[in-house]
């Protein structure tokens, strides 16, 4: 916590590193020919991969993200000691990534192979601009493009083509093992250079202009004084100057508000109409219930990469490119409960469950609940009863619980206290599980005579460490922006989701690509525990690797440590179903 | 050199040499390796195989058979996939001698790679029964890649790595680098016939 405490602002601030008067500016020497062929790249670098309108261009593309020739045969590459790779197993994306970028792998680097970083000559090792301390530091390039872009000759496309077939850089020395030799007739190599060429570090949408512009959304009928948390924190974030990377062209970021009216089915348009006004780069966190699907499709279908919104729920992500979330929410209880009754139900006596849900979010997460014990052979009875309405109802249904029934509520605290007035105790001894995320974590309303028998799921950190983190690392910060905690573990949520979103967008470089964003937030989160970004997150861990998109996979099962209170006591093990 | 000036490791620098310069057409280069034999004492700590079973880890694979440990995570793109094929490559070598041998591979991504999923990237690698996969906590994980010395907290920064043991009790060989299914069958033949 110690290492936590003293970490926490460096990524809001950004590095301390000011950009020389003398900064190099990326861009201007692209010509209108580039920019042109940079525009049908951004269309082709999508989440649906729709067809380049290029046909060089996209059989290219094929072979990069794909391993797919355009004779629809696989792509077959050799590594050094003659193992073969071949079709998607040997597609260039594995490695240099969507962006065409690279990436950190090992104690090496996989290089960028976007066109400019290999046609372009870099070789400037004696041109380095000197600094006021009379120390020469090599140009941002050398970083961006990797070491060799700036010490080998360029290629062009007779050298590229004998790298990619035999392993020989233009300075004659080979490749790493890492990196097969392809073989590609002289066709598939001409598309697949055309396709490199394609790649181009030009901003997208919303990053084109010195100001670079984000969005956050905000579901409608929010409670007040959680949206004034969320807000004060997300404008205090991004409010904060960055230095950039003086390959960068410095500015500002721009916050837009996006408050969601109306029934869900709406929101969908008036993203889109939102967005086409003025796109936005990136969208950061945002605040919303059980409803964020049409959220997490505008993300995926705009391919606008989207951080760490505060919901109970994602959207459906079993494919989710550019979609980024603290957890499953709910989801993620339901499996997590299932692991503990799986392996508990002896010593809690247990043979079914019976749940009890009153809302959208509730009834998935039984659902989901349901599913994931059917492995386990233990069965489900399931009821939504719209509570506090149908308290009547859903007492009756409770009463019909077996002695070998544990009972799951999947209600809010709202909820919660409209039933037990009615049932001031349990049904009986079976157990009684509460979720935590919709009930309100220690504070569910559980009464006294209910305590003995009943357990929360914790998908967060627990009180104890989770209030040492908010000492050392959110007040402190809330402190310095003239803020007052309100909800610490939204502001701390919020406050994560915005020191990924700063981590990441320093670690571009420079190079505002949507999709190299997506990889830079994920190289951003790999480090195990907290990391940086995640110093202020109320999770246990805020974790991603490559092509995750939630950073935090477990949940705690907890008790009530007395008979009144928030205290807990007898945590579970960190269950990651 | 492609891949960057970094690339200072045992087991890479070789490929820097430049006096290594030849086309593929003058045969098959094998990778180089860096060997150590080291005592490693391993922690009695609880994994999870991809069956789901929670085992003492250095009793699971301590049977008396020779062992082959390789450290790698399912999400991973570049370095792993190039890792898991060489050890399915050199499954299908051994043959009928896979039985002899014990193969292991510990993700250091555990909470990711759930025994569910690190079956699913066992059954498209066609693991057999000798090749084990295992997760389990965090803490676990970690204090069995510290006791191996290979544990670096950003994963993203893991080095391709084999380790070889000829029997509980002996010393580990350390193979630093991308070990090629040839090469490994060539550490189990010294093994077999010493």
């Amino acid at each position: 916590l110690k290492r936590q405490g003293s970490l926490e602002i460096a990524p809001l601030i950004g590095r301390s590193r000011a950009p020389p008067p003398h900064a190099s500016r990326r861009g201007e020497v692209v010509s209108a020919l580039c920019i042109i062929v940079a525009a049908f790249a951004t269309l082709a670098a999508s989440a649906a991969f729709p067809a380049d309108p290029d046909p060089l261009v996209e059989a290219g593309r094929r072979i990069y993200q794909e391993g797919v020739l355009p004779s629809g045969k696989q792509v077959h590459a050799a590594r050094d000691g003659g193992t073969q790779v071949s079709g998607a197993n040997a597609a260039c994306m594995l490695c240099h990534r969507r962006s065409g970028m690279g990436a950190p792998e090992g104690l090496t680097r996989v290089p960028p192979v976007i066109g400019r970083a290999l046609f372009d000559d870099f070789r400037r090792i004696g041109q380095m601009p000197q600094q006021a301390s009379g120390a020469r530091s090599p140009p941002d390039e050398f970083r961006l493009f990797g070491w060799a872009a700036g010490t080998r000759p360029p290629y062009d496309d007779s050298t590229l083509a004998r790298a990619i077939r035999e392993g020989v850089s233009t300075s004659g020395s080979r490749f790493q093992y890492l990196m097969p030799r392809y073989d590609l007739g002289d066709a598939d190599m001409a598309a697949l250079i055309a396709y490199l060429k394609s790649l181009s570090v030009d901003a997208s949408p919303g990053a084109r202009t010195p100001t670079v512009k984000f969005a956050t959304v905000i579901a409608p009928a929010m409670d007040g004084a959680k949206r004034d948390a969320f807000l004060g924190v997300l404008r205090a974030c991004m409010g904060i100057p960055r230095l950039r990377s003086r390959h960068d062209r410095g500015g500002t970021w721009q916050l837009q508000e996006w408050q969601l009216e109306g029934p869900a089915e709406t929101w969908s348009s008036q993203l889109r109409e939102r967005y086409a006004r003025e796109p936005v780069f990136a969208i950061v966190s945002g605040l919303g219930g059980a409803q964020w699907a049409p959220v997490h499709q505008f993300c995926e279908s705009e391919r606008v990469p989207c951080l760490f919104p505060n919901v109970e729920m994602p959207g459906d992500t079993e494919d989710a490119i550019y979609s980024f979330y603290f957890s499953r929410g709910v989801l993620l209880e339901a499996d997590a409960l299932a692991a503990y009754l799986a392996e508990h139900r002896e010593r809690l006596g247990i043979k079914g469950v019976l749940q009890l849900s009153a809302d959208e979010a509730g009834s998935a997460a039984a659902a989901a609940l349901r599913r994931a014990l059917v492995p386990y052979g233990i069965e489900t009875r399931d009821r939504n009863e719209a509570l506090p309405g149908a308290a009547a109802a859903a007492v009756s249904w409770l009463q019909q619980a077996s002695s070998k029934d544990a009972i799951v509520l999947w209600l809010r605290a709202g909820a919660i206290e409209a039933l037990m007035r009615r049932l001031s105790v349990p049904p009986g001894s079976q157990p009684v599980f509460f979720s935590g995320l919709l009930g309100g974590l220690e504070h569910t309303p559980v009464p006294a005579a209910w305590r003995p028998v009943s357990y929360l799921t914790y998908p967060e950190e627990i009180p104890g460490r989770w209030k040492q983190r908010v000492h050392s690392n959110l007040l402190p910060w809330l402190t310095s922006q003239g803020l007052t905690s309100r909800d610490e573990r939204l502001e701390g949520n919020t406050l994560a989701a915005c020191a990924s979103l700063s981590e990441s967008v320093y670690g571009l470089m420079g190079v505002y690509r949507r999709e190299y964003l997506l990889e830079t937030v994920e190289n951003a989160l790999s480090n195990s525990g907290l990391g940086n970004a995640g110093a202020t997150a109320a999770f246990p861990r805020f974790l991603l690797g490559t092509n995750q998109r939630f950073a935090s996979k477990g949940s705690y099962i907890v008790r009530f440590a007395g008979p009144s209170g928030t205290g807990l006591a007898g945590e579970s093990d960190w269950i990651v179903p | 050199v492609l891949y960057g000036a970094t690339a200072v490791a045992a087991g890479f620098a070789a490929e820097m040499d430049h006096s290594q310069h030849q086309h593929r057409a003058a045969g098959p280069k094998q990778p180089v390796l860096q060997r150590s034999l080291v005592d490693y004492v391993l922690p009695q700590v609880k994994l999870v195989r991809a069956d789901g079973q929670r085992v003492q880890f250095p009793n699971d694979i301590d049977d008396g058979k020779p062992v082959f440990v390789n450290f790698i995570y399912t999400t991973c793109t570049s370095i792993c996939p190039v890792m898991t094929h060489s050890f399915a490559e050199f499954q299908d070598s051994l043959g009928a001698d896979r039985d002899k041998v014990r193969m292991v591979s510990i993700s250091i991504d555990p909470e990711q790679d759930t025994p569910k999923r690190l079956s699913d990237y066992a059954r498209k690698y066609k693991a057999g029964r000798q090749w084990v996969f295992y997760t389990g906590t965090v803490e676990a994980s970690v204090e069995v890649q510290k006791a191996f010395a290979v544990y670096r907290s950003d994963k993203m920064y893991h080095t391709p790595l084999t380790l070889v043991r000829a029997a509980p009790g002996k010393p580990w060989l350390r193979l630093d680098g991308f070990a090629t299914p040839d090469q490994l069958v060539q550490e189990y033949r010294r093994i077999a016939a010493p």
